[in-house]
């Protein structure tokens, strides 16, 4: 059955009144001015610290260091302060943020439930069970050419998820219910087992706190190295799929009859979404908020299309969790106030705001 | 029958008693402070029993008699008993009383931090010391009319006086006293010479030192022991007041920034050494690390109430100025 | 087009279609009439792949439904469900764009083409006028007609429909059904749309089948089917068919003892 003519040599032009499509090329400058201003705030917690570095001496230090170029001679001190300690910070941040974002807008996009968070399938309490493991046995956690610690927590991380997907499948289908309440189960399951052992091994019981509280005043380039493939990889490879998940918003017959596989839909965005989140977890802790409040506030501000709630969550959620830093860093000069406190400090106030300005919130099914 | 028991029974308390208190009252006098250059601070000799103490809750504890059946959760106190040479009046230490060999190797153990007010109450004590009041135990104790000696290690045992203090009034209760004021002398003759000798250092010269508690920067304030020590040997403590926190968690940043002449490890459980601090990327700046003045120490020894922070006062002084104190 | 042979089907906790045999030929429109709980929208399910046979087989373009992928089935199959989700903040004109979905490769998005498509569906459907509209704002009938447009944004040769029109005013049913012909006469669509309006399926139909208990009553053209007694056998009511004077299609209306002769409750609660 044919409505309109068959595409034709020369394309047909555009009849006054088409709505405007949403196409990757049409979008590209949107992501452009996204990526640039992310890169701005990102400069500007570079060159923000207790230590005051003047920003050229900050630029000239960072310029440095890229290939082939040479600014001159700096001080030690400040090269180690910009170089060693907040740059890696600042890009650890932003790629957590950027990652616990995207995932938190793929998750509430195959769930289709705002409350829907990168935690939900047992990453979080997963990657927990898995560092405490590490933090209660004698193996030496603060070797800094290899620590144990990150794999671990992401070995965990992986395993509760894959536990809950398992659980929640009948017939070679996951629905999207069962697999929330399996996710709550092995959540469950695997809080109570960190609880007992902080409690069991109450040395360590500051120590597991401390990498559960999560934060980045131990960042390092290896951090960035160990986590940076996984969530780049996984954020790069959920990209294609936006379109569907939009399709995806109709139930999911709805989305069968429109040619989606949809089982192998969900699975796709769900293993890179998660993976994604562990490695993030791994490397920084259990940060919460970022992945709930970010996609919402995306969505409310430039509309329900993944195509741009996907990649504006992740350069959103970077610039945030990049700010939360230098709060967590800042406001008690020379000590560190937890990150996860920033966060919810920080994000609660704007995300009501925003919630009070919209007559109705930008999700859920009509 | 029983008058006579009973008659018996008042007839031997009276008789320890006077025997108990005409020693160490003689006891007491003679050695009351008289070479000792240091005075301590509100303690003076008092009559022996009954012995009252100020707990940290400030509530009072009033000990009739010397106690038999001691359980200290406190490896503080642990060690100051053991110090005293009061060990046969334990029934119980906690799980983290490792020093000396008897402590250890104790046959009662009991978690401080999970206390089971049964198993505790099982053992009929007469007086439990508790250093840190988790899950409300001292009510409970209260509640079963055990006798508690609480002194919080956080809030009010945070100087050398402090310890000292500590040793005495363990000492009164134990019907220990001579002792207690020979340890007690014996330990602030040793840190008086420390004192005596670090007054010649000229106080600009005070070189700043960073003291790692965990691989995650936790560090202690000036109101910790950790900060007295460091206020002795004259060092200029780079965690300062905390930011009224007293065990701060510092910023790499700030770490870097305050360049420490001194690192002090205190958290080698962690796996933190030497090797790895100066692998730590960033930190090759720091002139600790440069000129290897980096020193590892025991954890308990240095927090831990008790005789042995005199030990760490005196490795330390060794470390930080190895000409002064060979 | 479509052929039903021996079908079987249901839920685990009870069977519905009894073996059911079934045509619709090519450019036919066919409607599905029957009482509720018939098996009607198991049936509509069935065939579109919505839910699993038990036995028998169901063939579409001669391929069968069974072994058919999702994307392929998608590309010939287009149906219009009763219940419909309308993601919020999405515009009318975005939702039938995802009509084309079974035609574009994973990282592809809609061009010209697609919206010159969705254009003349939403145009056919009535409801071009609503493209920038939120569905959220939209009324049960407008919804419709978007989900209708979607449908045809498919580019579907099979039409299945469940009540499409059970919303929609009286000129808005006839126009659709009038599309819907045009389409089968046009386009070649084949259209199996399941009504409840007896007058109106017999109306615009080529062919209806009558469904009761999973079964096929009666199946062929209208006058054949919408016969008096085969009615009142299948929904249990007397009816009386009259013949439109101008198309000679029937029309059929509850009999006058139906209208007078209230059901015993009700009789005796206006008696006291």
């Amino acid at each position: 059955m044919q409505l309109a003519r068959p595409r034709s040599a020369r394309r047909p032009a555009a009849a006054t009144g088409d709505p405007a499509l949403v196409t990757w090329s049409n979008l590209a400058p949107t992501y452009a001015l996204a990526a640039l201003a992310t890169l701005a705030v990102a400069l500007f917690a570079i060159s923000w610290g207790t230590v005051h570095i003047a920003p050229p001496t900050t630029l000239g230090i960072l310029a440095g260091h890229l290939p082939f170029v040479s600014t001159g001679e700096h001080s030690a001190t400040a090269d180690a302060i910009i170089w060693q300690v907040r740059a890696p910070r600042v890009v650890l941040a932003g790629l957590v943020g950027a990652t616990l974002a995207f995932s938190g807008a793929a998750y509430q996009g195959v769930f289709r439930n705002p409350l829907a968070e990168p935690y939900l399938l047992g990453v979080a309490s997963g990657a927990a069970v898995g560092a405490t493991l590490i933090l209660i046995s004698p193996m030496l956690v603060a070797a800094w050419v290899f620590s144990p610690l990150p794999p671990a927590a992401f070995a965990g991380a992986l395993i509760a998820v894959a536990a809950a997907y398992t659980l929640a499948r009948v017939n070679r289908r996951v629905a999207t219910t069962s697999l929330i309440l399996s996710g709550v189960a092995v959540s469950s399951v695997c809080t109570s087992l960190v609880t007992y052992l902080m409690l069991m091994y109450n040395t360590r019981t500051l120590a597991i706190l401390n990498w559960i509280l999560g934060g980045f005043n131990t960042a390092s380039w290896e951090k960035v190295a160990i986590g940076a493939p996984y969530m780049i990889v996984a954020g790069a490879l959920i990209l294609p799929y936006a379109r569907l998940l939009n399709v995806m918003q109709l139930d999911e017959d709805e989305a069968r009859q429109l040619g989606v596989n949809v089982e192998r839909v969900k699975l796709i965005i769900l293993a890179l979404a998660s993976l994604a989140t562990a490695a993030a977890v791994a490397v920084s802790g259990l940060i919460g908020f970022v992945g709930l409040v970010v996609p919402h506030t995306v969505r409310m501000i430039w509309g329900p299309d993944y195509r741009r709630v996907l990649p504006l969550s992740g350069f959103v959620g970077a610039a945030f969790l990049i700010l939360a830093d230098v709060v967590a860093r800042s406001i008690d000069p020379g000590y560190e106030v937890p990150i996860g406190v920033v966060t919810a400090l920080v994000g609660t106030p704007f995300f009501l705001y925003l919630l009070r300005r919209q007559s109705r919130p930008a999700f859920g099914a009509a | 029958m029983r008058p006579l028991v009973a008659m018996l029974a008042a007839a031997l308390l009276v008789a320890g008693a006077a025997c108990g208190s005409d020693s160490k009252k003689d006891e007491s006098k003679a050695t009351a402070f008289a070479d000792d250059p240091t005075p301590i601070t509100g303690i003076s000799p008092l009559p022996n029993y009954p012995v009252t103490a100020q707990r940290s809750d400030g509530k009072t504890l009033t000990v009739a008699q010397a106690p038999k059946r001691i359980i200290s959760l406190s490896p503080g106190a642990t060690e100051i008993i053991f110090a005293l040479g009061a060990e046969k009046s334990l029934v119980a230490v906690d799980k983290y009383s490792d020093f000396p060999e008897g402590a250890k190797n104790f046959p009662e153990k009991v978690d401080a931090f999970e206390p089971n007010i049964e198993a505790i109450a099982a053992l009929k004590p007469d007086l439990v010391i508790v250093a840190s009041d988790t899950a409300g135990l001292v009510a409970k104790l209260d509640e079963l009319k055990v006798p508690v000696y609480y002194a919080d290690i956080d809030k009010d045992i945070r100087t050398f006086n402090d310890v000292f203090g500590q040793i005495r009034l363990l000492g009164q209760i134990t019907d220990t006293d001579a002792k207690a004021l020979d340890l007690i002398k014996s330990l602030s003759e040793r840190v008086n010479k420390i004192e005596v000798s670090m007054q010649a250092l000229p106080s600009q010269a005070a070189p700043n030192v960073y003291h790692e508690l965990d691989s995650t920067y936790y560090s202690a304030s000036d109101n910790t022991f950790v900060g007295d020590i460091y206020r002795i040997l004259k060092l200029k403590n780079i965690a300062g007041d905390g930011g009224g926190v007293e065990y701060p968690q510092l910023t790499q940043e700030a770490i870097i920034a305050a360049n420490p002449r001194i690192i002090v490890l205190a958290d080698e459980a962690f796996g933190v050494t030497i090797e790895s601090v100066k692998a730590r990327p960033g930190w090759g700046a720091i002139t600790a690390v440069q000129n290897n003045k980096i020193f590892a120490i025991d954890p308990n020894i240095i927090s831990r109430p008790g005789p042995r922070i005199v030990d760490a006062l005196e490795q330390l002084a060794k470390d930080v100025y190895p000409q002064r104190f060979e | 087009m479509l052929s039903i042979r021996g079908l079987h089907a249901g839920y685990p906790s009870r069977p519905v279609l009894r073996g059911i045999d079934l045509d619709a030929a090519r450019g036919e429109m066919l409607a599905v009439i029957g009482p509720n709980g018939c098996g009607k929208t198991t049936l509509l399910r069935a065939v579109a792949g919505m839910l699993p046979a038990d036995a028998g087989e169901i063939t579409v373009a001669g391929a069968p439904v069974r072994a058919a992928s999702a994307a392929a089935m998608a590309r010939r199959v287009a149906a219009v469900t009763q219940s419909v989700t309308l993601p919020q903040g999405f515009t009318a004109f975005q939702v039938a764009l995802m009509g084309r979905t079974p035609h574009l490769r994973l990282l592809q998005s809609e061009g010209r083409h697609d919206v010159e498509i969705v254009r003349a569906a939403m145009q056919r459907a009535d409801c071009w006028q609503l493209r920038e509209r939120p569905v959220e704002e939209l009324s049960g009938g407008e919804r419709q007609r978007v989900v209708i447009a979607r449908a045809l944004a498919q580019e579907p040769e099979l039409l299945l429909l469940d009540e499409p029109t059970s919303h929609l005013d009286l000129q808005h049913q006839v126009d659709t059904f009038r599309l819907l012909l045009e389409l089968c006469h046009e386009q070649h669509l084949t259209v199996v749309a399941v009504v409840h309006d007896l007058t109106l399926a017999a109306m615009f139909a080529d062919r209806i089948a009558l469904m009761a208990d999973g079964r096929i009553a009666a199946y062929g053209a209208p006058s054949d089917v919408l016969q008096a007694h085969t009615v009142e056998e299948a929904y249990g009511l007397a009816v009386r068919v009259l013949v439109h004077p101008v198309t000679g299609r029937p029309i059929v209306v509850p009999e006058a003892s139906a209208l007078s002769e209230a059901p015993a409750a009700i009789r005796s609660g206006v008696a006291s």
